[in-house]
């Protein structure tokens, strides 16, 4: 067997493994019961509040990455490197440990004051918002980082000597030269964060037409032993994710961004 | 005119100390060295992209130094060009002008078209930046460099990834232009052709220090150093001691040569008797003496050819001397050569013209 043939080998074994678990769902599929339960109440407001909450963070994680990931990509600075290694943080601990983190800090002296003078985070909206944030926000940095290393600093040189400014020469040369990698990494920033689960029921809990996201609807439903709607949601979360990514990649393609 | 006084740059296990230069307002200057000598990092530090450890750049009497890049007023051309891939060819040209303060766009639009027009890239305006061949980006890249209306460009070989042909055409082409739009240039190469046909003036950097900075025919012709002589590949360098002086000439004893030399003294001042010096010829100043022709007298030597190595219209000539165990180059036209029916092994008599010999210090 050749080396070309093994390494095909090796992709269509992932493709398989994914493909045959989503496949697999189907055993336990009742057509009768997908539609009663994709329009129902509480799924309906579990989308809901999954795509608000996770385009509501993947948006704050590009405002954080993008400054950020330019900085660590193209300045040598004092603490670049710490700072580079804990964006992998939320890879390194489980989402829920993350999750824990942020319920003690709001068990802080700070933490108490910031809910009690702006925003409740503990079993609300925004502490969804907030877990898929902070499990987004590394990961984000880190992948707009690789897609503006991957653009040469003499583009920017070149443009300052031209008599322009270094945020113009970054607005008109780095951030379009590096537009496909921003754009995939929002894409898996939202994917990561529409699935996110640990972090989110940590701090949000799993109150019903309250802090339900998709994922924790999942699990909420297979704690009732209720496989034939868990397997429902699941369907639902992939066609979701799968919709989103597959219109991405087209537009991509089409030039529309 | 630029002007840099004492200029030091520090970066990791390298640094250039102590650069002072000046480039003249309308001039082409060559800073020359070899590969990894701080040419280009002390081009951008001038540029503004390297911080300098101490020092002072002057750009017509003002006081640069602590400038950001984009007030600098410096064009800048880049060893890859860095031309923008996203853009068109009308885009990059226009980039300067579009996004910087520049006075009067309108205008200078029209005077960029005018550029692109006199480097012959007008027909490929509206092309995509990507789908350029090498010789149309280092157009674009020009046009692009000279659009806003800088009065100063600063090229990193611009030209080291082009075949000898095209390189050869953009020489010309940026000399016209330079006629034309009357800007300065400094520029940074390790090609000696390039850099002889395009300069004005001569710097040469070798580890970090300039060694010789002169008109160009000056550091042709007189190499200040053993250095800098070597790296122009000058390989006839002998040490001698000077013994006198007689008729307009210094008596030198080499003994590599195991003979006396005579050195016209209008080539070197103030030195003193029984010194020692090192002396140099070019290999194409070093001349085979046909035996039918009348010969001066002075530094002849006697011998034989070692080898000939034809290279192109030239050949290389090793010529052996009596009496000595040292080799002398010689760079001898073909025509020339074939005159002389010089072969390997022939007893030949070479003459080192004292007016050609250049004392390295």
């Amino acid at each position: 067997m050749t080396f070309k043939r093994v390494a095909i080998f090796f992709a269509a074994s992932i493709f398989a493994l994914y493909a045959g678990l989503v496949l697999s769902l189907f055993y336990f599929y009742k057509g009768s019961l997908f539609v009663e339960t994709l329009f129902s109440e509480r799924t309906l407001y579990s989308i809901k509040i999954s795509l608000i909450a996770a385009t509501i963070a993947t948006f704050l994680s590009l405002v954080i990455a993008l400054p950020s990931a330019y900085a660590l990509s193209r300045f040598d600075f004092r603490g670049r490197h710490i700072i580079d290694t804990i964006l992998e943080l939320p890879m390194i601990v489980s989402p829920a440990a993350l999750g824990a983190m942020l319920l003690i800090f709001f068990n802080n002296p700070l933490g108490i004051w910031i809910q009690d003078n702006y925003a409740q985070f503990v079993f609300t909206i925004y502490g969804i918002i907030l877990a898929q944030f902070v499990t987004t926000a590394g990961i984000a940095t880190r992948l707009i980082k690789a897609a503006m290393d991957e653009i040469p600093q003499r583009y920017e040189d070149v443009a300052r000597s031209l008599g322009v400014s270094p945020f113009k020469a970054f607005l008109t040369v780095t951030l379009p030269l590096c537009k496909n990698g921003i754009i995939a990494a929002s894409v898996l920033t939202w994917a990561k964060a529409i699935g996110e689960f640990g972090a989110t029921i940590t701090i949000a809990g799993s109150m019903a037409m309250k802090t339900e996201t998709l994922p924790i609807a999942i699990f909420m439903r297979l704690s009732t032993a209720d496989i034939e709607g868990t397997v429902v949601l699941i369907l639902i979360l992939v066609a979701i994710g799968f919709a989103t990514l597959y219109s991405v990649r087209l537009l991509t393609k089409r030039g529309v961004f | 005119m630029i002007d840099l006084i004492d200029i030091s740059v520090q970066i990791k296990g390298f640094s250039i100390k102590d650069i002072s230069l000046t480039v003249q307002t309308g001039s082409c200057h060559c800073l020359i060295g070899p590969t990894g000598c701080g040419k280009t990092t002390l081009l951008e530090a001038i540029l503004g992209l390297r911080r300098i450890e101490k020092g002072t750049i002057m750009l017509d009497g003002r006081d640069i130094t602590e400038l950001p890049v984009h007030e600098r007023g410096f064009s800048y051309v880049p060893q890859d060009l860095a031309i923008f891939p996203h853009l068109t060819v009308e885009e990059n040209i226009f980039y300067g002008i579009k996004h910087s303060t520049v006075s009067d766009k309108q205008k200078r639009y029209e005077a960029a078209l005018e550029i692109a027009e006199s480097l012959g890239i007008s027909p490929l305006i509206k092309r995509k930046a990507v789908n350029l061949s090498g010789g149309e980006r280092q157009r674009v890249a020009l046009a692009r460099a000279l659009a806003p209306g800088q009065r100063y460009l600063l090229l990193d070989e611009p030209f080291s990834s082009l075949h000898e042909g095209m390189k050869k055409e953009l020489w010309f082409l940026l000399k016209e232009l330079q006629k034309r739009y009357e800007f300065t240039i400094l520029m940074v190469s390790h090609d000696i052709e390039e850099t002889f046909f395009l300069a004005d003036h001569v710097s040469v950097m070798i580890d970090g220090i300039i060694h010789q900075s002169d008109k160009k025919e000056i550091v042709y012709r007189y190499p200040s150093n053993p250095e800098v002589a070597r790296f122009f590949g000058i390989k006839n360098i002998f040490n001698a001691d000077i013994k006198g002086m007689e008729d307009g000439y210094y008596r030198l004893y080499c003994n590599a040569l195991n003979r006396e030399i005579l050195l016209s003294i209008d080539r070197v001042s103030n030195i003193s008797e029984n010194r020692s010096i090192t002396f140099g010829i070019r290999s194409e100043d070093v001349i085979i003496l046909r035996p039918d022709l009348p010969m001066k007298k002075e530094n002849l030597l006697t011998g034989i050819i070692k080898e000939i190595y034809p290279a192109g219209s030239n050949s290389i000539v090793v010529f052996k001397p009596d009496k000595s165990n040292e080799l002398i180059e010689i760079i001898m036209p073909d025509y020339a050569l074939s005159k002389l029916s010089a072969r390997p092994l022939m007893p030949a008599t070479v003459s080192l013209r004292p007016e050609r010999l250049f004392v390295l210090r």
